[in-house]
């Protein structure tokens, strides 16, 4: 090195010293270098070394690669593609890690981590650590959408404790099939960790489990990804695979749709179950519920929607911490006609999605409000079947003449 | 250091490509080091190691100059580096109450590495970058301008402010230790 006489300083030798140890501390807790070359073998071919091709094998070359590609893609073209959402995002996604993406025939095998101990009051809660998500998850699968103001992904969470739990923790994450990214909070800047105290935790459950906060984690695209929740006394790992929540509610499509004839009197309509604080009597299971009902069970019977010619009724669904994912609402009954009001119009299913931006004043932490009003052609008996993440539920209900 | 930049390795020299393996072995050990410094956070410092690598791996033939392939790969690196940790300061500064959690790392040598640390922790990324680059890679302050991309007066300062710092920061906790043992 050259002399820097103008600014060394007796300083100096401190300084290296102390770079030399600091050095070791950062080089005792790396990773090696075979998990860098894992992952970038995962997403690149080696580049072929060509030394002073000629040109006529160059063109030869590229026009047989320019051949198979046509081949290629008027076989892909001809051949049916799958129809899935996720599938279509995948294949579609964009932006600066696109071309960091691990190739198709990479191995997705995820190692996640199973549910452990937890609530009855809440869905299963990955891994056994004090503080965990409690998020759309299943199978080792947490589920995002796209929420707005920026192009991260959210997985929604709420983060909760073990009861008694009082310390702070901070989690931080990372994707582990390939380079990628997991932050939180923000979707157009999201932070690289998370901190998370007791101090303003507030009781979730009856048995004492606490919630935290409620901070989605951001991802940029499906992938195998894990996170690490440190506090001052533990540290906890928790391995997922995100997927879209399109790969969700296909899934849930494809359970089985009970349906009944509902034309028998009397009506076996459900009960409302539940005297909320918030909106009232709900009917339904544990874990999803309807809202509007009289405490009889029965609708009033509305206005008559001018576009459709239907009668319009205002309820509204109200999903319990056990049921964090999408739900997806289907009508059950073969008589009558029974539509959902959606925004994008009436259909005979709606899916509610994970995130949700209604609420009314008292209403508990982790528990969601969606407004999704039902459309019938005449006064009866209807039902609907309920599927959720972790549950099936049929709500039976009746609308007065 | 050699005026003109770091003597190539054995693995740079072999060939114009070098296999994926040899390459990122050849540089790993270097720019852990190197990002590890410049980063508070090591799983901050991991990511810039492998980003730095994979985008290094892939345009390593825009290079010419083979002997100049490894302080090419810490350009990179510290480029990495410094952009997540600006990030993090910036969202570290808005966390209202933000502490993080402390741990005692067993490679700690005593209260001296412990003062110091915290010292070279208040320093920004790009004044780290300079020092780690300086004082712990080899290079000088012209070689170091070069790789931080930044005029050389500029690197020239940001080491004697980051001196500077330090040696406040030193100077401060020496006197709270003799108040604190005169005191008892």
């Amino acid at each position: 090195m050259r002399p820097e006489d103008d600014i060394a300083t007796d300083l100096d030798d401190d300084i290296r010293t102390f770079l030399g140890h600091e050095a070791l501390r950062v080089r005792t807790g790396a990773r090696g270098p075979q998990s860098v070359i894992d992952a970038i073998r995962r997403i690149h071919k080696p580049p072929t070394r060509t030394t002073q091709p000629q040109l006529w094998t160059g063109s030869m070359i590229g026009a047989g690669l320019l051949a198979v590609v046509l081949v290629l893609g008027l076989v892909a073209f001809v051949l049916p593609r799958p129809d899935s959402a996720g599938s279509r995002q995948s294949a579609s996604g964009s932006g600066p890690t696109a071309s960091l993406r691990a190739s198709e025939d990479s191995p997705s095998v995820c190692s996640w981590t199973a549910a452990g101990s937890g609530s009855p009051h809440l869905a299963p809660l990955p891994g056994s650590g004090a503080v965990r998500p409690l998020w759309a998850w299943q199978d080792g699968v947490a589920y995002f959408e796209a929420t707005p103001g920026g192009d991260w992904q959210s997985i929604d969470a709420t983060w909760v404790a073990a009861p008694g739990y009082e310390g702070r923790a901070v989690v931080t994450g990372r994707r582990l099939d390939t380079i990628g990214e997991l932050r939180f909070g923000d979707p157009a800047d999201p932070m690289p960790s998370l901190d998370l105290s007791a101090e303003t935790a507030t009781t979730l459950t009856p048995d004492g489990w606490i919630g935290l906060g409620h901070v989605p984690i951001r991802v940029r695209e499906p992938g195998c990804y894990s996170l690490t929740v440190a506090d001052s006394a533990s540290s906890s790992t928790i391995t997922f695979e995100a997927k879209p929540v399109a790969d969700a509610t296909a899934n849930l499509r494809q359970r089985t749709l009970n349906t009944a004839n509902m034309t028998t009197a009397p009506c076996p309509v459900t009960k409302p179950t539940v005297q909320s604080s918030f909106v009232g009597p709900l009917a339904g299971g544990s874990h999803v519920f309807i809202g509007g009902l009289s405490s009889g069970g029965s609708l009033a019977p509305g206005v008559i929607d001018p576009a459709t010619g239907m009668r319009q009724i205002r309820t509204f669904w109200v999903a319990s911490p056990i049921e964090p994912g999408p739900i997806l609402l289907r009508r059950a009954d073969s008589t009558g006609d029974l539509r959902f009001e959606t925004p994008t119009g009436a259909t005979v299913d709606a899916v509610l999605p994970i995130h949700s931006y209604a609420s009314a004043p008292g209403q508990p932490p982790a528990w969601r409000q969606f407004d999704v009003g039902v459309l019938v052609e005449d006064s009866g008996c209807y039902a609907i079947q309920v599927d959720g993440l972790n549950s099936v539920t049929m709500i039976v209900f009746e609308v007065l003449p | 250091m050699s005026e003109g930049g770091i003597a190539a390795t054995t693995a740079d020299r072999g060939s114009a490509v070098a296999d994926l393996d040899a390459f990122v072995y050849a540089h790993y050990d270097r720019i852990v080091r190197l990002a590890g410094l410049i980063c508070v956070n090591q799983e901050d410092a991991f990511d810039a190691v492998q980003s730095a690598l994979e985008r290094a791996w892939r345009h390593q033939e825009s290079v010419r100059n083979r002997d100049r392939l490894a302080s090419w790969v810490d350009r990179i690196v510290v480029r990495e580096a410094s952009r997540i940790e600006r990030r993090r300061q910036f969202r570290v500064r808005f966390l209202v109450g933000w502490q993080p959690v402390q741990f005692v790392h067993p490679a700690d040598q005593g209260p001296r590495d412990s003062a110091f640390r915290d010292a070279f922790r208040s320093l920004s990324a790009d004044q780290r970058a300079a020092i780690a680059l300086h004082f712990d890679a080899g290079y000088s302050i012209a070689e170091t301008a070069e790789l931080t991309g930044v005029p050389l007066e500029t690197a020239r300062s940001r080491i004697r402010l980051a001196k500077a710092k330090l040696r406040d920061r030193l100077d401060l906790e020496n006197r709270r230790e003799k108040e604190g043992s005169d005191e008892a």
